[in-house]
């Protein structure tokens, strides 16, 4: 990797996305400005990030960006495009264990999952990993038993 | 969440017993992993012949945890209670999620040999019946192939 990707970030006016990486050769730390064209509030933010990823200009310095921060990034924009405030767009990614999830659309729901998906790949297995194990068991069995929220009260409500 | 019917290749069902057929339905909350878990070990899982639908259901209920490796060592009642097989997996790095469905599928055929439930067993009985029926309509077609095409026989 000629650049390594440190952080990224959105600017709002005109819509880019904000690219901190390091230049490998020189050793240097350098900003990128990639402007977001074409990009509305009606956009498919999975292809705009899909499109970004594989451009010709940008896509050698975008490798170490995942797809779903990316995707992110455009959701922000694109919540930014439709009025949200910063504070409401980054508190609709936030991960709330006591939220109830069910009561999400599709939209919100999609990026709750992308938010856990940051944690999935870090723990994810791959077939071809070394240490790859396919059945893997763990036994959990544990001598002292702290109990669970959703059996205090009534069992009655299920 | 999948809204749409998701299948693999199609499996030619006459291959399979219908003794053999179990159904598997995975059930919880929004964003609680169940996609996951699925794909979690798809290869191997396909020797026993998996068919994957993926449907969108909304029913009001709980919330998700999100990576908390203390909640393996609570206890949860309410599956003690009902006397369900409990189980602590990841789909990420595979923890159980073999195990999970190896013991599942054996109970579901062991129950089907066995089912402990009136309504099951006659449930059961109409779903050989109607595979009965399928089979001897489907031979009846094919015969009737065959008269038309003798030079293929």
């Amino acid at each position: 990797m000629r650049f390594e990707a440190k952080r990224c970030g959105v600017q709002f006016s005109p819509p880019s996305i904000i690219l901190i990486y390091e230049h490998k050769e020189t050793r240097t730390m350098r900003k990128r400005i990639i402007p977001v064209r074409n990009f509305s509030k009606h956009s498919d933010y999975s292809m705009a990030a899909e499109r970004l990823k594989n451009h010709l200009r940008h896509r050698d310095y975008l490798e170490g960006v995942s797809q779903r921060q990316l995707e992110k990034l455009h959701i922000i924009l694109r919540d930014h495009m439709q009025g949200f405030s910063l504070e409401r767009s980054l508190a609709l990614f936030r991960l709330d264990p006591d939220e109830d999830l069910n009561k999400l659309d599709e939209e919100e729901l999609a990026r709750k999952k992308g938010q856990m998906d940051e944690l999935f790949e870090k723990n994810r297995r791959h077939k071809d990993d070394p240490d790859f194990v396919y059945d893997l068991e763990v036994d959990f069995t544990k001598s002292t038993a702290e109990k669970c929220s959703w059996d205090e009260g009534s069992d009655d409500g299920f | 969440m999948a809204s749409d019917i998701d299948s693999i290749p199609e499996l030619d069902q006459k291959k399979y017993d219908a003794e053999e057929q179990v159904k598997i339905i995975c059930l919880g909350d929004s964003a609680v992993g169940k996609s996951k878990l699925m794909e979690s070990r798809p290869q191997q899982l396909s020797t026993y012949a998996l068919t994957l639908y993926k449907h969108t259901a909304s029913v009001g209920n709980k919330t998700a945890v999100v990576a908390d490796l203390k909640v393996t060592q609570r206890s949860f009642n309410f599956g003690k209670k009902q006397g369900l097989p409990f189980y602590f997996v990841s789909a990420a790095d595979g923890t159980n999620v073999v195990k999970m469905f190896r013991e599942t599928i054996k109970r579901a055929v062991d129950y089907k040999q066995n089912p402990s439930d009136f309504m099951d067993e006659v449930l059961q009985e109409l779903e050989n019946f109607d595979l009965e029926k399928k089979e001897d309509d489907s031979e009846a077609e094919e015969d009737k192939l065959k008269a038309k095409t003798p030079e293929l026989v």
